[in-house]
């Protein structure tokens, strides 16, 4: 019978409870390289669901596997240090992934503010100018700075902009000048989707 | 943005006269007017200004999610066009448990479960449904938080029930088809509190892991034999309890 003090053994960091992720590491350890391309296939109005393609180059031969996005997944390949196939790419994985970074501001303070005070951060921030384009495009009125959520939610979003900043270079090792080219054209596809920016310009309204 | 595209934060929904005639009521009594406006691309809608932190539009569907006009066209048109990250279908539903529920209660989907979405196999000779494919579907997070906060606030004079909904085609007066439905969904995290018909239109608003839709909604009747008999009493009430906790869950946030 197996030992149950199996259940209580400790996993490194905690990051790799998925076994798709425990198994990826397991062939880093053995001396494989992986490699990543997020797939996000958009026809017209119709955007697909975001699928992880991870390529395993071992011993010569390329395996090839597949999960559907999950932010878990995708903060494990982090962790592991496995990058996208391109600037491009790596820029649709993080607009992915400010989705769930940005929640909890989200979740503390809706949809209006959190809106608000989004675009105001973003408008003033150091990535204003590669934003301006899209930012121009999104509606929001602008926040009440003496509301007692207006520090939290700011807080929120600036530490979630910081840590995706910080996998960049720290992480998956980016010089600071490629980090901020991906982290600016992250936050537009991620501005895009969520204001439905392409969305509206399709439709005719924008 | 050309000149004159209106925009908002959030898009309530509702489907029938009775929800358009109790948000407008409810709204009147907290202070917040539906202003009627008209927008080429799109016809009617209302502007409800800022209720809270949110910039609001409200626009009326036709019953149903698949028919012409339906939750499910208004939805994706609005939402693109507006900006709109949070739509709130409000109105009446059914309860499912008679001894727990109320008229007038208001159910709050967590989740939603596409009943329509199902497997007929043959066992024994005889058609059975098969649900074991079907996927329920998350509510968008921040709504639920949003409506959790406003039940703990209370002092509103009617029960919330936050769970599970169903949402389909079927107008639905037999309790045993309720109740065989309710017990042919797989069990899951959130418990079945009730069902009805416009939710589902909202799920084709955006993918699955990232729902923009919640749906709150009264209980107007059980689904049952009796409810031809109690509609016309019971449909306001369910349909003004939606729209007061919604309107007061808004103006409440961030206050």
């Amino acid at each position: 019978m197996a030992n149950i003090n199996a259940y209580f053994q400790a996993e490194d960091e905690g990051w790799f409870d998925h076994p798709r992720l425990r198994r990826w590491r397991k062939f880093l350890q053995e001396g494989a390289r992986l490699q990543l391309e997020v797939v996000r296939p958009r026809q017209g109005l119709d955007v697909g669901r975001a699928v992880l393609y991870v390529t395993i180059i071992t011993n010569g031969q390329d395996l090839l596997e597949h999960e559907d996005w999950s932010d878990e997944l995708n903060r494990g390949l982090i962790k592991l240090r496995v990058r996208a196939i391109s600037h491009e790419n790596e820029a649709l994985r993080f607009g992915l992934a400010f989705a769930g970074a940005f929640e909890p501001a989200e979740d503390r303070v809706g949809d209006g503010f959190f809106n608000s005070v989004l675009k105001e951060e973003l408008a003033n921030g150091p990535l204003a100018e590669p934003l301006a384009d899209v930012l121009a495009q999104v509606h929001a009125l602008r926040p009440s700075h003496d509301s007692k959520s207006y520090s939290d939610c700011k807080d929120l979003i600036v530490g979630a902009i910081r840590g995706r900043a910080l996998e960049l270079t720290r992480d998956l090792g980016y010089p600071e000048h490629e980090a901020n080219m991906i982290l600016s054209s992250a936050l537009a596809i991620y501005l895009d989707e969520r204001f439905s920016v392409t969305d509206r310009r399709l439709l005719g309204f924008g | 943005m050309s000149i004159g595209a209106p925009s908002c934060d959030v898009l309530i929904l509702v489907a029938i006269d009775a929800e358009l005639a109790a948000l407008r009521s409810v709204g009147a009594k907290l202070g917040i007017a539906l202003e009627p406006r008209q927008w080429e691309p799109l016809g009617e809608y209302f502007d409800l200004g800022m209720v809270g932190t949110d910039r609001v539009f409200a626009a009326r569907t036709k019953m149903g999610a698949i028919r012409h006009e339906g939750s499910a066209y208004k939805a994706i048109l609005f939402q693109r066009a507006a900006q709109a990250t949070s739509i709130i279908q409000v109105g009446m539903a059914f309860g499912v448990d008679p001894k727990r529920q109320h008229h007038g209660d208001v159910l709050v989907a967590r989740s939603m479960f596409p009943y329509d979405d199902r497997t007929i196999r043959v066992t024994d000779g005889r058609p059975v449904v098969d649900y074991s494919q079907t996927k329920r579907r998350a509510a968008k997070h921040s709504l639920v938080k949003l409506f959790e906060r406003e039940i703990e606030r209370g002092g509103h004079t009617f029960g919330a029930h936050v769970g599970m909904l169903l949402s389909g085609g079927a107008r639905i007066f037999s309790a045993k088809f309720r109740d065989d439905l309710v017990a042919s969904v797989p069990s899951g995290r959130d418990r079945i509190i009730g069902g009805e018909m416009e939710g589902v239109g909202l799920l084709s608003v955006s993918p699955a892991d990232k729902p923009l839709w919640a749906v709150v909604k009264g209980i107007s009747d059980f689904a049952d034999e009796d409810r031809d008999g109690i509609i016309e009493t019971t449909r306001p009430v369910a349909c003004e309890n939606a729209a007061r906790f919604v309107l007061s869950a808004l103006r409440n946030n961030l206050s």
